[in-house]
C-alpha cells in the first residue's frame, strides 16, 4: 500500500508539472501603452572591429532605434577597448581605425569588461546582456524630462569649418554639463566575424570626436522662456578621411542623475 | 548575503546539545564530535607581458582562497566555509569578487530520516532537471539555500524533497527552486533478482522554478508575457545483470522563454540510452544523447550573456576529459541549447606473456565521441515566439566536436612505464567559441616514468600537435622528478610552433607533509579555456609567481 501512494503521488506530480503555466500562442505578447515621450534617448555602445559579437549588437541597437524613431533614439558608437584587442585604434596606418582616445577613456572610465556593451542616458549602469537593451531603453523613454534642446549646424566645405548652435530651455531649473559629439555614418572598414572578416563593414553612427572637451557648464532656469543658446567653432577633419554629408551633431545635457535631454542633427552646408 | 548572521544560532544548538554530555563526563564514542576541513589557497604574484597579452593588474597579487569546516556528530552535522575572492585570479566574472561566508548548513540524521537546513548540493539522477555542485576552478558554485529532507521509509525507496533559493556569487537569485525525487530499488524486495545478480532501478523527480514577472520589451509596443512557474520532470530506469549495466532516461521541461534560447516558448527535451559491459580486462561503453533546449537556470536574464552561473541542471559532456595538455587545447563544452551526442570507450587488458601483453602485460583505451548539431528549422516569421521546429532523428549541418583517441599504457621493465596515446580532433571553434572554423588536429603524446629507486623516480612528458588551422602546430615537454617522501620538481614548456612562435613554460616545486601540501612555482600561461564536465571557462593569459597550498584534515 505504501509503495502504492509513493508512485501514485510521483505520478500526480508528473501531471501537475507537465501542465505548468504553459501560455498560449496568442497570450505571449501583452501590448504597452505608449506614452508620447518628451525625451530622446542617448544610447553609448561600446564596440570594435575586432569584436566578433559587435555585429549582432549594432543590429539588436538598429532594430530598437527603428521601433522608436531616430529622433528618440541616438545612437553613438564608441570604438573602443583596443587595449583588450578588441578594437583597431585610428592610428593604426594598416586599415582603416575607429578606435579613437576620447572613447578608450570613456571605456576604461565606465568599467566596460565586454563588448558589445551599451549604458542608457548614462544612468542604466553597463548592460552587456543584448536581452536587456530594448527594455532599458524603452524605460527611459518613458521618464520625463524638463529639457528641451536643438542642435542646428553650418559647415563650410571651403575650410571645412563647422559651426554648431545649441539652444537649450527647461521648465524646472537644471544644472549640468553639456557635451557635443560628432558622429559618421556611412564609413567602410574592415570588421571581425565569427567566420572571418568582411573588408567592407558598414558602420553608423560611430563616434568621432569631441567638440567641447569635458564638456560646458550649463545653468537653466524654468522662469527663462527664452532659454540659453551656445555657439561652437569646429572642423570637418578631412585629412582624417572624415566626410560631413555624412556627419551628424550630438548633443546632450546631463546632470547627476544622467542625461536628461538628447538631440541630433545632420551636418548641412 | 549574510549568511555570518545564521553560523553562530547553528554552531550554538549544535553544541548544546552535546554540553550536557561533556558536563556528565568524558563523551562517549557515539556522542563524539568530529572536526575536519581543508584549507586551498591559490595565489598569483602577477606580471604583465604585452606578447601574451595579460593586460593590466590593478593588484600586487591576487587570490582565490577558501577554508572550510565541518562538525559531525551522531546525529547532527554542521558546517561552513569562509572564501576570500575580493582580489581572485584573473579570467572569473566581475561579480565573483568578495568575501564572506557564502555556504553554511546544519544536518540533523536519525534513522532512516535525513534533514538539511542551509545551503546544500543535490542532483537528480544524471542532473538533467537538477544538479547543484561546486567546481572552484570554473567559479562555479550553484548551492541551494533553504531545506532538503531525505526519507528512506523501506528497503529499496528513497524519497527526497528540497525547496531553497539558488546561490549566485554573493547574493541569492529571487527565483524558488522546489523538487522532489523517488528512486526505487526494485531489486531489494525480489531474492530472486539479488540471486540472479540482476539490480533495477527507477526513479523520477520533477523540480520546479518559481520566478516573478519581468518587464522586457519584444518591441515598441508589446513586451513578454513570461510564465511564472517553469517545470521540469525526469524519469530514468537502470537494469544491471551481471556484467552488463543500461541506463535510460528522459527529461522534459516546459515553457522558459529565456536569454538562453533568445526567448522562445519551445518547451526543451533530453533523451539518454546508456550502456556498459565490465568483466576483469574488457571494459566497453555506448551511449548516446540528445538534448533540445534544456539549458534551465534559475534566473531568466542575467547581467552578462557569457557567465556560468545559475544553472538548476547539467548536462554531461559525452568527451572524454582529457589531461595531457595539448590533448585538452581544444576541450569541447555541451551546448545547452541543443546536440547529439554519441561516445563509445573501449578497454582492454593484453595479459602478459602474450603477444601484444608482453612480459608485463598491456593496458589499452579506445574512445570515440562525436557531437553534432540537432536539425532545426527556424520559423520565419515567428508569430508565436516558437523559435524553432526539431524532427527528433534528423541531424543539423554542422559537427560540433569528433575526437578519436587511442592510448596504451604498458610497463616495460620493473623500473620504467611507458604510456603512448593518438588522438584525431575535430573541433568546430565557432560553435565553441564564436569563432575560428572546424580545427582539425592530430595529437601524439608520449609518457614515460622510470623509476630510480625507492627515492627518486623521473617523468617525462613529449607531445605535438599538429593542425592546418587556428595557431599552427604546438609541442609541449615536461620532466618531473619525484624525490620521497616529500617534494617534486617540475619544468614544463608549450610552445607554439606555428604562428606566435611563444614559449609559455612552468617551473614549480612541490612539498607534501602529510595533509599539507604546498607549490610554489613560476608560469607563464597561454590563454584559454578550463574544462570540467562540459562547462568551460575563458582563462585569459598570465604570467608570474603562483603559489599553492592545501590541506586537508
Amino acid at each position: 500500500m505504501k509503495l502504492k501512494n509513493i508512485i501514485y503521488t510521483t505520478l500526480g506530480c508528473l501531471l501537475l508539472v507537465t501542465s505548468c503555466d504553459d501560455i498560449a500562442e496568442s497570450d505571449r505578447r501583452i501590448e504597452v501603452q505608449t506614452v508620447a515621450s518628451q525625451r530622446a534617448v542617448l544610447i553609448e555602445e561600446f564596440c570594435g572591429q575586432l569584436c566578433i559579437n559587435c555585429p549582432d549588437g549594432a543590429e539588436e541597437l538598429e532594430k530598437i532605434q527603428k521601433g522608436y524613431g531616430a529622433d528618440s533614439v541616438i545612437i553613438v558608437s564608441i570604438h573602443s577597448g583596443v587595449s583588450q584587442n578588441l578594437a583597431v585604434p585610428t592610428s593604426n596606418t594598416k586599415a582603416v581605425g575607429l578606435a579613437t582616445d576620447y572613447g578608450e577613456a570613456l571605456y576604461q572610465k565606465n568599467g566596460v569588461s565586454a563588448e558589445p556593451s551599451i549604458i542608457v542616458d548614462r544612468n542604466s549602469g553597463v548592460l552587456q546582456n543584448r536581452s536587456t537593451w530594448a527594455t532599458a531603453v524603452g524605460t527611459a523613454l518613458h521618464q520625463s524630462s524638463s529639457v528641451s534642446l536643438k542642435a542646428t549646424s553650418a559647415y563650410s566645405s571651403a575650410n571645412d569649418s563647422l559651426i554648431i548652435t545649441i539652444h537649450a530651455k527647461s521648465i524646472a531649473d537644471i544644472s549640468g554639463t553639456l557635451q557635443v559629439w560628432l558622429t559618421e555614418d556611412n564609413i567602410i572598414a574592415i570588421q571581425k566575424l565569427s567566420n572571418g572578416y568582411d573588408y567592407n563593414h558598414v558602420f553608423n553612427h560611430v563616434f568621432r570626436a569631441c567638440v567641447n572637451g569635458d564638456g560646458s557648464s550649463i545653468s537653466l532656469k524654468g522662469s527663462d522662456k527664452d532659454g540659453k543658446t551656445l555657439v561652437f567653432r569646429t572642423k570637418i577633419d578631412t585629412a582624417a578621411k572624415w566626410k560631413a554629408a555624412n556627419m551628424s551633431v550630438v548633443a546632450f545635457i546631463q546632470d547627476g542623475n544622467g542625461v536628461q535631454q538628447s538631440t541630433i542633427n545632420k551636418i548641412t552646408q | 548575503m549574510n549568511i555570518c548572521r545564521y553560523l553562530p544560532i547553528m554552531l550554538c544548538f549544535t553544541l548544546h546539545g552535546y554540553t550536557g554530555h561533556a558536563q556528565d563526563g568524558p563523551l562517549s564514542p557515539a556522542n563524539e564530535l568530529r572536526l575536519s576541513g581543508s584549507i586551498q589557497s591559490d595565489i598569483l604574484i602577477p606580471q604583465k607581458d604585452d606578447k601574451i597579452g595579460t593586460g593590466e593588474y590593478s593588484d600586487w597579487a591576487l587570490t582565490n582562497t577558501f577554508v572550510e569546516l565541518n562538525l559531525n556528530s551522531q546525529y547532527i552535522d554542521a558546517g561552513a566555509r569562509l572564501e576570500y575572492l575580493e582580489h581572485p585570479l584573473p579570467g572569473f566574472e566581475p561579480d565573483y569578487k568578495g568575501w564572506g561566508v557564502p555556504y553554511v548548513y546544519v544536518k540533523g540524521h536519525y534513522k532512516n530520516v535525513e534533514v538539511t537546513l542551509g545551503n546544500y548540493y543535490e542532483q537528480f539522477g544524471s542532473g538533467f532537471i537538477l544538479r547543484t555542485y561546486e567546481e572552484r576552478s570554473l567559479g562555479i558554485d550553484n548551492s541551494l539555500f533553504g531545506g532538503r529532507i531525505m526519507y528512506k521509509p523501506f528497503k529499496g525507496v528513497t524519497l527526497k524533497a528540497l525547496t531553497g533559493k539558488q546561490r549566485r556569487y554573493w547574493k541569492l537569485n529571487d527565483s524558488w527552486i522546489t523538487g522532489a525525487d523517488v528512486e526505487l530499488n526494485i531489486d531489494q524486495w525480489s531474492a530472486a533478482m539479488q540471486q540472479h545478480e540482476t539490480y533495477l532501478m527507477l526513479g523520477a523527480s520533477f523540480v520546479n522554478r518559481h520566478e516573478k514577472d519581468e518587464d522586457m520589451m519584444i518591441d515598441a509596443t508589446h513586451r513578454y508575457n513570461f510564465p511564472k512557474n517553469v517545470g521540469a520532470y525526469d524519469l530514468r530506469a537502470r537494469l544491471q545483470h551481471k556484467d552488463w549495466s543500461i541506463l535510460a532516461e528522459y527529461a522534459r521541461k516546459s515553457q522558459d522563454p529565456s536569454q538562453d534560447n533568445g526567448y522562445i516558448y519551445r518547451k526543451g527535451y533530453v533523451a539518454m540510452l546508456s550502456t556498459s559491459y565490465s568483466k576483469r580486462g574488457l571494459s566497453l561503453l555506448l551511449q548516446a544523447k540528445r538534448s533540445d533546449n534544456m539549458a534551465f537556470r534559475s534566473m531568466r536574464t542575467l547581467p552578462s550573456l557569457t557567465e556560468n552561473s545559475s544553472y538548476i541542471n547539467h548536462l554531461p559532456a559525452f568527451t572524454m576529459e582529457h589531461t595531457y595538455t595539448l590533448a585538452a587545447l581544444y576541450p569541447y563544452a555541451t551546448n545547452p541549447n541543443g546536440e547529439w551526442a554519441y561516445q563509445a570507450e573501449l578497454g582492454y587488458y593484453f595479459k602478459k606473456h602474450s603477444v601484444l601483453g608482453g612480459k608485463y602485460g598491456t593496458k589499452m583505451k579506445l574512445n570515440f565521441s562525436h557531437i553534432h548539431a540537432i536539425a532545426r528549422n527556424i520559423y520565419s516569421p515567428d508569430e508565436g515566439l516558437n523559435g524553432y521546429g526539431s524532427a527528433f532523428w534528423k541531424w543539423g549541418d554542422d559537427k560540433y566536436y569528433q575526437d578519436l583517441n587511442v592510448q596504451l599504457e604498458k610497463k616495460m621493465s620493473q623500473s620504467f612505464k611507458l604510456n603512448l596515446m593518438y588522438m584525431n580532433q575535430y573541433y568546430n571553434q565557432t560553435a565553441v567559441e564564436g569563432h575560428g572554423g572546424m580545427v582539425h588536429s592530430n595529437i601524439f603524446v608520449a609518457e614515460g616514468k622510470y623509476r630510480f629507486n625507492n627515492q627518486f623516480t623521473l617523468r617525462g612528458e613529449a607531445q605535438y600537435l599538429t593542425t592546418a588551422q587556428d595557431k599552427g602546430d604546438w609541442c609541449f615537454g615536461l620532466l618531473e622528478l619525484s624525490v620521497l617522501p616529500h617534494f617534486m620538481f617540475t619544468v614544463s614548456d608549450e610552445y607554439n610552433c606555428g604562428e606566435t612562435k611563444l614559449h609559455y613554460y612552468t617551473g614549480s616545486v612541490t612539498y607534501n607533509s602529510g595533509a599539507h601540501r604546498l607549490q610554489i612555482g613560476y608560469a607563464r600561461t597561454r590563454s584559454g579555456f578550463n574544462c570540467s564536465g562540459g562547462v568551460c571557462r575563458w582563462i585569459p593569459a598570465s604570467k608570474g609567481v603562483t603559489i599553492s597550498y592545501n590541506y586537508n584534515f
